[in-house]
């Protein structure tokens, strides 16, 4: 169990990870997580489930090169176990018949999209998916999702590939092409996140983010992960990691997320500077 | 009488001298035109385009950088079509760089989640780059006012190299304005980097994409100062973001002193930079921040056999040592890398201790002789037709020497084995010992002429047969050299200031007519040098038997078995050489002037504080004074001593046995007290192989050792490991080493001896 | 003839607290075998020992302590192992002075015996020398058990039932055992060492521990009961509790599990040797007043804290912390503010906390528990200015189970309800106990469940009745 089959790399700072452990693919749904360490020293981090094979009994994880623990991870190869695994973590997206639903992915989000997009096919909706990147060379699994949804919506900033320009981008295409939009969801970064979110609430769309605070235990233990949700204290490993989007504060979540910065600095400067010194 | 041209800039008549380029005058006159491939150490190259300008008349917009302002001509720097152009051209290196941030809508508030972008691995738009913020790049897109590119953009790929030590190198990045190159192949003509392939695939690297390590690449870091964007960076640079201070100092590493600029974030140097005036070398570009950085500071006084102490306890316990001692029974050992202040304020501690006893291990000599060589001003190496070069060059003179002879100058190398600058010489040969040429010059001459020289008493013992067989050198060879440095018109000695004794350097002076250039090789060597006038030669130091008490400032090792007291910002050695230890400041942790080579004084800038109790080398002094109810003298030492030609003692270096090697010691500008760059610093370590031991082929086969095997040193009493590696180019009987601080003990008592220093190997 | 009562409490070598408030390691540094034989000697060996009605497990006390007196410690583990298997551990965390110390006759002259002292002598010369005996296993029953949670309850329960032959399972959330005992508890007071000793020892017997393994999501409860006859949760008060002031979200604001776990479990005081990273704030406020407070408090003195603050409602002696804790806070150097309550956050422009408006308050009535009940003072308001602020006014249990479990009856705050004869919940094959079902409470309670759950779940795997 937790044995890596699979790592491959994606594109520059992203890489896919196949993982064995029954117990995860039998229970994972999509929204949800895992919390890992690279190494017995390691930080436990939360890293999205982006695919999951109950038969095989294999989770695929997408994540980037986002610091120590992560670029720690990338250098793993295949048949080494990994020191923890657990899983899987924090409420799954609530999937019904919604009708029309656009799902938005950005950086590890185009991964993490995917078994949304997958149950809300099953349950019957509409599924159109957008995926944004800086440029063409940073978009990803386009097969997958385009295998899977009704409608592939691939933007750049730099129109390299698909629509040009940011997130509302995508929203204001499918509008166009759709007439209307019955829910979204948007998994990625947070900037993005919080742009779809300013984009639909006067459009009066429900939408649905799947916040990234940190977080240590992800059950629920120490509340490091707390946001603010219409003005209450949530845990977004237990409460979340979905919330309405037009009731985050934002703001707040960006700030929790910076709190250990200097200690992630000094952490990567050890790390990558350690050959010279 | 230097002749003058008009013409009319933007409707503006302008007068400037003939033969200056466009770019140059509109500069003086204040007339801005962007550039990105233009640098001030460098020549005009017009590779990037971004600064063209309409010249009436010529159909083609002309690169302002490269051509020559004639007389009459009319030029528009701003016009319509011209600002077009250069929206294209950079539009066109755009396309190619990832440049996704400088058009996205939410750039400002990204800059709030930067945080997150900036620890990526790789850049894949501003926000993730080091030099967001102070990328040239970035300025001319802000400057031409930019807001969207009509190309496609492309992100070639390239998978960005992070292996080799110090810098990383990210071509993705690169808008091919060649300054790394030209200031690689041009500037330091070392010629690491080039263009490889053609039109659309050219990109910049080393041949066949091996590593600079490979390739033979200095580490100087300056491919990294000039680079516009974020393609070559150090690697500390990273996650730092824009600096919040830029301080001005100097390097402490070697007598050039360079000047650098620091790049400073919360009090702590991330980066060091070179100022346009000159380029740095490796030390000096990353072995300041190496330095910086190595958090291995013994942070309490120690005291043998006890531990750690409180500064109370070993303040008393030193002071106690020296009262229980007669004055000339202690001797005290100053760095070279002290600061004048420091220097000084030691002179007058031991003249209130009323010590006698004060040495450097880099007085060779008596502190007065030297006097009679330095230089007071920097010699323009350029003027020269003949220089004679016989020991490593400092970067900044060795650029020299290397132009110099790119340009039809006469370079004579001797040196023990290849230096960086052997490939740009007429003539190179391998001599164990530098003091072997004005010796087997002045004996040729003497030989054939009646007229009394002052040293022949010396002369005489030289035989010019043994020394030119040693060096190698034919008499026929010999008297070409002397004819060559008879008939040149200016012509120069180049060499290690105490290799060979300062009287016969002179007597050598005069009778060719060759000026002397002579280097001082640590930080501050000058500096110590002009207070040195009271100070005794190392080797009547260390052969003192009545020192019984050594207070060593910042030469670990300097004991000798004796009771050492050793105050130095850094412990070398956990267990040996020194009874107490106290830590003082390190370099940019307090003020002070060093003097350099040419005598100039410069300044030592304090960045920040140590997190621990440190002391400065003259608080510890004062403190110790207190305890034995003294204070400071005001004496400086700066009275001259004449120096007298009487007692003028000097031997001959001695000759190898059968079995032994001559040791070269292949260190330059690496200490700094306790410091030892390649020792302390894995980047280093890697760059100039401290481990390794280099013999010629003939010596391995005589020694029937291999390629790759262990050996052991024996040097002096010192016994150290070190791996064998055959090289090509060693003469026979001489092995290269990058000494440790063991190992130099053994090597400067050996030269404050007079002997070459020598070896053994053994399995 | 009456045996000469001395009546000084034999001391216990301590690192000094200018010593200890820099570093990690423990401060009772234990009795030596001489120490330990002359507080030994001191028991009167009553023959009604009013000692052991105050001990949740039961050890027989007089016994062991008679062992050692005679300076035969391997006889005086045994006896303790009789009833208590993590003696390392309860001598170090027992709040003996309201357990077996408050019953001892010499207790109302101020000299009760030193048990738990004692009983951590023991322990720790066992283990020093190599000398741990493995009781002998009966044969296998054919049983299935599933413990969740490796806390006290846990490790307790499993080492019962392994020795009665049944097949034992511990799932552990965390990556590493112990539970609240490694990230809860700090190394200062009970080193991780012991606990993973103990760990060690009840997977010898045979235990099988998995770890990462969250039951509720990992694995349902109701999954786990297909396989597994009967099941013990001992999931721990894993919820902390935060006071929903204005400001809570402020960065510098911690949670004491956060605190705690980031420095005990992830070793962030070894940063950046370790990843997890800790701040090592210059001036620190605990809110509240138990054990934890305490722990939190002297961590952050360790950590490199120049002033350290609990910040408490009510008065000193109305703190629940255990009296030597408090005791060794106070001369570490921490400060104590009684009678104060915070009100609300104040951060600076990047969203630290900064300051802490806190209002005095004045003891009234009692309340339901019996304490007297605190009311603000009006008009007291003052700031406090602060760095880091860890809340540390208590846990409730982790709701994970009760939410993914069908039929398992809860209290009004989360606690699973059980019958407290034997430890059994409102569903078939399920048993409870230690802070899950009591709110955060002591280890030796915990452990003092899980040997009543033991003996209720051990009758119905052999006799099949609910």
């Amino acid at each position: 169990m937790k044995k890596i089959l699979r790592m491959k790399k994606l594109i520059p700072n992203f890489n896919e990870m196949v993982v064995y452990h029954p117990y995860i693919a039998k229970k994972a749904r999509g929204g949800q997580f895992v919390i890992v360490r690279a190494d017995e020293k390691g930080e436990r981090i939360p890293l999205s489930i982006s695919d999951y094979n109950r038969d095989e009994g294999t989770i695929t994880i997408v994540f980037e090169e986002a610091g120590v623990s992560t670029r720690k991870l990338a250098m793993k190869k295949e048949g080494e176990v990994l020191p923890t695994l657990t899983g899987p973590l924090g409420m799954p997206s609530v999937i019904e018949k919604f009708g029309k639903v656009l799902l938005i992915g950005g950086c590890y989000g185009i991964g993490a999209i995917y078994p949304l997009e997958k149950e809300l096919k099953e349950m019957g909706n509409t599924v159109i998916v957008g995926i944004e990147a800086r440029s063409s060379a940073f978009l990803f699994w386009r097969e997958r999702h385009i295998n899977c949804a009704d409608a592939f919506y691939p933007l750049t900033r730099d129109g390299s590939e698909g629509l040009r320009g940011h997130v509302d981008t995508i929203i204001d295409a499918v509008l166009k092409d759709f007439g209307s939009i019955d829910r979204i969801f948007a998994i990625g970064c947070t900037l993005m996140m919080k742009k779809v979110a300013e984009k639909t609430k006067p459009l009066g769309i429900k939408t649905i983010v799947n916040l990234n605070p940190i977080m240590i235990d992800g059950t629920g233990m120490c509340g490091v992960c707390r946001v603010n949700v219409g003005g209450k204290m949530k845990f977004a490993c237990v409460d979340g990691p979905d919330f309405d989007a037009h009731e985050v504060d934002w703001d707040v979540l960006i700030m929790r997320k910076k709190a250990y910065l200097d200690e992630e600095l000094t952490s990567l400067t050890m790390m990558e500077c350690m050959k010279d010194f | 009488m230097p002749e003058y041209i008009r013409a009319i800039i933007n409707g503006k008549e302008v007068k400037a001298k003939k033969g200056r380029t466009i770019l140059e005058i509109a500069k003086d006159e204040g007339i801005y035109i962007p550039t990105l491939c233009t640098h001030k150490l460098l020549s005009p190259y017009g590779a990037c385009r971004v600064c063209v300008v309409e010249v009436e008349g010529v159909q083609r917009l002309l690169t302002s950088c490269n051509t020559e302002l004639k007389d009459g001509m009319i030029i528009n720097t701003d016009t319509e079509r011209v600002k077009r152009a250069r929206r294209e051209i950079v539009e066109f290196m755009l396309s190619e760089h990832p440049s996704a941030c400088l058009l996205c809508p939410y750039q400002e508030e990204c800059y709030n989640i930067q945080h997150c972008n900036v620890k990526l691995g790789t850049v894949v738009g501003c926000r993730f780059c080091a030099k967001d913020g102070i990328c040239e790049l970035q300025k001319v897109v802000r400057e031409l006012e930019i807001k969207e590119i009509s190309l496609l953009s492309v992100y070639r790929g390239i998978p960005p190299e992070k292996d080799d030590p110090f810098f990383e190198r990210d071509y993705n990045l690169c808008i091919l304005c060649g300054r790394c190159v030209r200031v690689c192949q041009e500037v330091r003509m070392t010629g690491t980097l080039s263009f490889l392939k053609r039109g659309p695939s050219t990109k910049v690297g080393t041949l066949f994409d091996i590593s600079h390590l490979e390739a033979g690449c200095e580490f100087c870091g300056s491919c990294v100062d000039v680079c516009p964007t974020g393609a070559l960076i150090e690697r500390t640079r990273k996650w730092k973001g824009v600096p919040d201070e830029r301080i001005n100092n100097t390097c402490p590493f070697c007598s050039m002193n360079c000047d650098v600029i620091m790049d400073v974030k919360k009090k702590e140097v991330f980066s060091v930079s070179s100022t346009e005036e000159g380029l740095l070398c490796s030390s000096g570009k990353f072995g300041i921040v190496g330095m910086f950085l190595s958090k291995e500071r013994t942070k309490s006084p120690l005291i043998k056999e006890k531990g750690e102490v409180s500064w109370e306890e070993a303040l008393s316990f030193v002071s106690e040592i020296l009262k229980s001692h007669k004055e000339d029974e202690i001797g005290m050992v100053l760095s070279p890398s002290l600061t004048n202040e420091t220097i000084s304020s030691a002179i007058s501690f031991a003249e209130s201790m009323g010590i006698t006893k004060i040495t450097s291990p880099a007085l060779r000599w008596e502190g007065s002789i030297y006097s009679e060589i330095l230089l007071n001003k920097k010699p323009k190496i350029s003027l020269y037709d003949l220089l004679i070069v016989s020991t490593q060059l400092p970067a900044p003179l060795e650029i020299e020497v290397k132009h110099l002879s790119a340009d039809g100058g006469d370079v004579y190398e001797f040196n023990p084995s290849e230096t960086f600058l052997t490939r740009h010489v007429n003539s190179f040969r391998c001599i164990p010992e530098p003091s072997f040429v004005p010796l087997m010059l002045l004996k040729a001459i003497r030989e054939k002429s009646d007229k009394k020289l002052e040293i022949d008493n010396i002369l005489n013992e030289v035989d010019l047969k043994t020394a030119l067989s040693l060096c190698g050198i034919s008499e026929g060879e010999l008297d070409e050299l002397i004819e060559g440095v008879k008939k040149a018109k200016k012509k120069a000695f180049i060499y290690d200031i105490n290799s060979i004794h300062p009287f016969i350097v002179k007597v050598f002076s005069e009778v060719f007519s060759i000026d002397i250039i002579p280097v001082t090789k640590e930080g501050n060597e000058r500096g110590l040098i002009e207070l040195s006038h009271e100070m005794m030669q190392y080797d009547k130091f260390l052969s003192d038997e009545k020192i019984k008490v050594v207070y060593s400032i910042g030469v670990p090792y300097a004991g000798n078995g004796k009771k050492t007291i050793l105050q130095d910002p850094f412990l070398v050695s956990q267990n040996g050489y020194w009874d107490v230890f106290l830590p003082v400041f390190s370099y940019t942790e307090e003020n002070g002037i060093y003097t350099n080579l040419w005598g100039k004084k410069k300044k030592l800038t304090k960045i920040s504080e140590p997190d621990f109790g440190a002391f400065s080398n003259i608080k510890i002094m004062e403190e110790i004074l207190k305890k034995l109810g003294k204070s400071l003298s005001n004496k400086k030492g700066t009275t001259k001593k004449k120096s007298s030609k009487n007692g003028f003692s000097w031997s001959l270096p001695s000759v190898k046995k059968e079995d032994e090697f001559y040791i070269y010691p292949k260190t330059f500008t690496n200490f700094f007290n306790g410091f030892e760059l390649h020792s302390n610093l894995k980047g280093f370590k890697r760059i100039m192989d401290g481990e390794g031991i280099y013999i010629g082929e003939s010596d391995a086969k005589n020694l029937n050792l291999k390629d790759g095997e262990r050996v052991v040193l024996k040097i002096g009493e010192e016994r150290t490991e070190r791996v064998l590696y055959v090289k090509r180019d060693i003469k026979e009987g001489v092995a290269e080493i990058v000494p440790s601080y063991k190992e130099m003990k053994e090597i400067l008592s050996m030269k404050a001896k007079g002997i070459i220093p020598k070896g053994k190997i053994e399995r | 003839m009456p045996k000469e009562i001395k009546l000084e409490r034999t001391p216990m070598p301590k690192q000094s607290p200018e010593e200890r408030r820099k570093n990690f390691f423990e401060v009772a540094l234990g009795y030596t075998p001489e120490l330990a034989m002359e507080e030994a000697k001191r028991c009167l060996q009553c023959k009604k020992p009013l000692c052991v009605q105050g001990c949740p497990v039961e050890i027989s006390i007089p016994e062991f302590i008679k062992h050692i007196a005679e300076g035969d410690f391997d006889r005086a583990i045994r006896k303790l192992k009789e009833k208590n298997l993590l003696p390392a551990v309860c001598g170090r965390v027992c709040p003996q002075e309201e357990q077996c110390e408050k019953f001892c006759v010499l207790a109302k002259k101020e000299a009760p015996i030193a048990i738990g002292r004692l009983e951590r002598f023991a322990a720790d010369w066992e283990a020093k020398s190599g000398k741990i005996q493995i009781p002998e296993i009966p044969s296998p029953t054919g049983k299935k058990v599933a413990i969740v949670g490796s806390g006290p309850a846990g490790l307790t329960i499993a080492s019962d039932l392994i020795q009665l032959g049944h097949s034992v399972t511990i799932f552990e959330a965390l990556h590493a055992p112990g539970g609240v005992l490694t990230y809860g508890i700090p190394e200062f007071r009970l080193p991780k060492e012991i606990v993973y000793r103990e760990v060690d020892f009840i997977k010898k017997l045979g235990v099988n521990l998995m770890l990462d393994f969250v039951i509720g999501m990992t694995a349902t409860l109701d999954e786990i009961l297909e396989e597994f006859n009967a099941v013990f949760l001992g999931t721990g008060a894993g919820l902390p509790w935060f006071m929903e002031i204005e400001g809570e979200h402020y960065n510098g604001i911690y949670s004491a599990n956060e605190y705690l776990t980031r420095n005990n479990l992830m070793r962030g005081y070894e940063f950046p040797k370790a990843d997890t990273p800790i701040k090592r704030a210059k001036r620190v406020a605990v809110i509240g007043g138990g054990n934890v407070a305490m722990d939190a408090a002297r961590t952050a003195l360790r950590l490199g804290a120049e002033e350290v603050r609990i910040v408490y409602r009510r008065s000193r002696a109305e703190m629940p912390a255990r009296l030597e804790e408090i005791e060794n806070a106070e001369e570490e150097g921490v400060i104590f503010e009684f009678l104060t309550l915070p009100k609300r956050y104040i951060a600076d422009d990047f969203g630290w906390i900064k300051e802490i408006e806190c209002i005095r308050m004045k003891l009234g009535e009692p309340d339901a528990s019996g304490r007297r009940r605190p009311i603000p003072v009006e008009g007291s308001e003052f700031r406090i200015p602060v760095d880091a602020v860890v809340v540390s006014i208590g846990q409730s249990p982790n709701p994970l189970i009760p939410k993914t479990t069908k039929g398992l009856e809860t209290g009004k705050w989360g606690n699973i309800v059980v019958d407290p004869k034997t430890g059994k919940t409102s569903k078939k094959g399920v048993w409870a106990g230690g802070d899950v079902v009591r709110g955060g409470a002591t280890v030796i309670l915990a452990m003092g469940d899980a040997r009543i759950a033991a003996r209720s779940m051990h009758q119905y795997l052999m006799e099949g009745i609910w």
